[in-house]
Formats: structure tokens, sequence, C-alpha cells
């Protein structure tokens, strides 16, 4: 049996017993010399002046020296104890200022430790709750700013296919002439796209949702991701797809996520890609991990000229969802991302 | 009725309280602010004491007369040290120090030798 050795406290109580001790021992002292030297101031008064005291007389002066030294001796010692407890009691005002801190939220100094008694202990135990609540404060603050870091990742995300309805929208209500099957098809195309608006809020209200389903070939799903995204880009863009070297694997995907993935990439194609030329999108498989790369020449001046990064943070909170990453170079008029998932 | 001799014990007893008091919370009180005012109240008395001394030695006693100039001038260099040096922790203790010698030694030369 392991034995914990208490490291041994001087106690407050003791340190007030040696207060006293100190102020009696010194009072003590005064005592002796008040006495002493008064006796001597006495004798020499008299022997100087040639006065001559009876003994009774003698008597009544040391008598009244003793008194006199002992009224200053207890002045002094209550002096010297009151002014020396004083000093101790201090250390309590450093505490309570410490609390105060603590409980407006300043918490920034820790008290300093002084002694080895009760009152060290109990600054030691506040400066760890203070710690304690500095890092609560911390961890809240974190997450607040990471839920909502997810709130605005999750509304730009919901902004992409909402363009896409009103896209949709705009061209049957302008349009005399589209016929029944041209309508059937951007009718579905809109409820496909309200479908991804849906599941895109439902997750606003159950962030930690997410729909995992088990595809034995998500080559397939690849493909289709990939037709989608080039059926985004090809009214203005010249998209190159390239899947020769994605094999036949399997995995857990969450559609959503991926739809995600490849909407933002479209959504950045659309704002900064130079449409004159071709844009590139290569999806593979390499050693156990998918590998998606997309490419396209920017254009000297984009046609949103602030940048918020939201797609990019986007993407790259779903990646880590697979244990993956997000890679993006970019040079004066190339940019290229490769966004890795590796557990899937 | 209080005489001549009566004042002189008690002037004297006074005197002695307050040294002893105000050498023993310049070292024992941690408050940096109590222990200046401390430095401060035994540099004032060491100055009296040694004013006393010069005062009761200067005919006949020359040589304690001397010293009491010198102890007053110690007081006054520890006071210059610290005002020169203010919140340099080491030259408060020298000061202090030589404060205090000058107190005691002063005492004993004005009331006791």
């Amino acid at each position: 049996m392991i034995k914990i050795k208490r490291k041994k406290q001087s106690k407050l109580a003791y340190e007030i017993l040696g207060l006293i001790g100190i102020s009696a021992f010194i009072s003590a002292i005064l005592f002796l010399i008040l006495t002493w030297t008064s006796s001597a101031i006495v004798e020499s008064y008299c022997f100087d002046n040639d006065v001559v005291m009876s003994e009774f007389e003698w008597l009544e002066v040391d008598r009244w020296i003793f008194s006199l030294s002992a009224v200053i001796s207890a002045v002094s010692f209550s002096l010297l104890f009151l002014a020396l407890f004083n000093d101790r009691i201090t250390y309590i005002r450093t505490i309570t200022d410490g609390i105060n801190n603590l409980r407006l939220g300043q918490s920034d100094g820790d008290i300093p430790l002084e002694g080895k008694n009760e009152l060290t202990q109990l600054a030691d135990a506040i400066n760890y709750m203070s710690a304690s609540q500095k890092q609560l404060r911390e961890k809240e603050l974190a997450m607040s700013l990471e839920k909502e870091q997810f709130i605005r990742a999750l509304s730009h995300d919901i902004r992409t296919p909402l363009t896409s309805i009103l896209a949709y929208s705009e061209y049957l209500c302008g349009e005399n002439s589209v016929s029944a099957e041209e309508q059937k098809t951007y009718l579905q195309m809109i409820r496909k796209k309200s479908e991804q608006i849906r599941d895109l809020s439902a997750l606003l209200i159950d962030s930690d949702k997410r729909n995992p389903e088990h595809f034995d070939d998500a080559h397939l799903l690849m493909e289709q991701l990939a037709a989608e995204f080039e059926e985004n880009l090809e009214e203005r863009f010249d998209v190159r797809t390239d899947l020769s070297c994605c094999c036949s694997f399997e995995g857990s995907f969450d559609v959503q996520e991926l739809r995600r993935i490849f909407d933002n990439l479209s959504s950045n194609v659309h704002k900064y890609a130079d449409d004159e030329q071709p844009v590139f999108l290569s999806i593979r498989t390499d050693k156990g991990e998918l590998c998606i790369t997309q490419e396209n020449s920017v254009l000297a001046a984009p046609r949103q000229k602030e940048s918020y990064k939201l797609g990019i943070n986007s993407i790259r909170r779903i990646a880590q969802n697979y244990g993956g990453s997000v890679n993006i170079s970019k040079n004066i008029d190339k940019f290229s991302i490769i966004v890795t998932l590796s557990e899937f | 009725m209080i005489t001549f001799l009566d004042l002189l014990v008690i002037v004297s007893m006074v005197l002695i309280a307050a040294s002893l008091l105000s050498l023993v919370l310049m070292f024992l009180i941690r408050n940096k602010k109590i222990q200046r005012v401390c430095f401060y109240i035994t540099v004032a008395l060491s100055l009296y004491v040694a004013y006393v001394g010069i005062r009761i030695n200067w005919l006949g006693f020359e040589h304690q007369a001397v010293l009491a100039i010198a102890l007053a001038l110690i007081s006054i260099g520890a006071l210059v040290l610290e005002r020169i040096k203010k919140g340099n922790d080491r030259v408060f203790l020298y000061a202090r120090i030589a404060s205090a010698a000058a107190l005691i030694i002063g005492v004993a030369n004005a009331l006791l030798i």
C-alpha cells in the first residue's frame, strides 16, 4: 500500500502564537532595558547633583520606574503584535481581491503564494479554480466559434442549390417555348435542389447528424457527382473530367456531404475561374484514399471581389469527417485544390 | 508634581521604546511602505539622539561628541542612499542596517555611556 506523505504545514494558529511570542520577548527586553537605564539615569543624576535619598525614597523610585516601564512595555507589546498581525492579515485582503477579480471575470493575475499556512492553501485553491474557470471560458469560446463557423458554412452551402432553383424557375417563367419534356426535366432539377436544401436545413437543427450510406461500388457515385459538376458548369465552361484512375471501390459516404464538396467547387469556379480556359476535375483512388483534384485558370479580375473562404472551409470540414485533408495551391493565373478522403 | 528628573526618565523611556519598536518593525514587517516609514522614523530618532549626544558631550567629552557627529553623518548617508537608489532592495537593506546601527550606538552614547 502506497503511503502518501502529507506535507507538514505550519498552521495559522501557530504563526499567531509565534507573533505573540516575538512581541512578548521584545517587550520583555524593552522592560529590562527601561528599568536598567532609568535606574542608571536616576543614580547618575543624584550623584552629579549631590542628592541623597533614603532607602524608602529609593524603593519609591524603583517602584515608579517599574510601573512606568511595565506600562510602556505593555503598550509596546500591543503595538508590536497589532503591527505584525496586520502585516499577515494584509494577505487576506490580497486573497479577497483575487476572489473579486475571479467574480468579475478578470482572473488574469494569480494570487501570489506566501507562507505555508491555511491562507496559502486557500490562495492555491482559488488559483486552481481560477485556472479551471479560464480553461472553461476558453473552451466555451472555441465551441461557440466553431458553431458560428458551421452555421456560416452551411448557410453558404444552402445558397448554391437555391441559386440553381432561382435560375431554373426564372428560365421556366421567362421562356414560352419550353417543351413539356424540358419543363419536366427542370422541375425534377428544382425538386432535387429543394430536397438538398431541406437536408442541409436539417443539419442546422442537428449539426452532428450524418447519414453515411454504404456503396459496394462507389465509383458509380463518383461518376454521378462528376456528371453533376459538369452539368452545373457546362453552360459557361469547358469542363474536362477524368475518372480513369478511379477504380471500383467500396465505402460509406454521406451523399449530401459529397454533393456539398462538388457544389462548393463549382461555385468557386463560377466566381473566380476564367471561362475562356478549361476547368479540370480528376477523381482517383490511391492506396485506399480518394483524391478529388480540381484545377482552373484564374480571372485577373474575379467576378466576386471579396472572398470569405466559406466554401473552402466547408470542404475542409467535410474532409475532416473522413479523416482527410485539403491542399490548395494558387498563383497568379492558376488555382488547384486537392481534397483527400481517407476513412470511408 | 513632575520634577526635572521625572521628565528626564520619561523622555528617555519613550525614546528607548520608540527606538526599539521602529527598529524591530523595520526588519520584521513585510509591507514595503511600512518598512519605509519605520526607516524614516529610525533616521529621525538617530539624528535626534546624535544631537542630544553632541549637546551633552560637547564640553568635556569630545570623543563622544565626535562619535555622535559620525553617527549623524551615517544616518544622513543612509537616508541619501535610500533616496538615490529607490526601489533597490539590497541598497535599502544596507540603509536600514546603517540607520539601525546609528540609532543603537547613538542611544548608548547619549544615555548610557
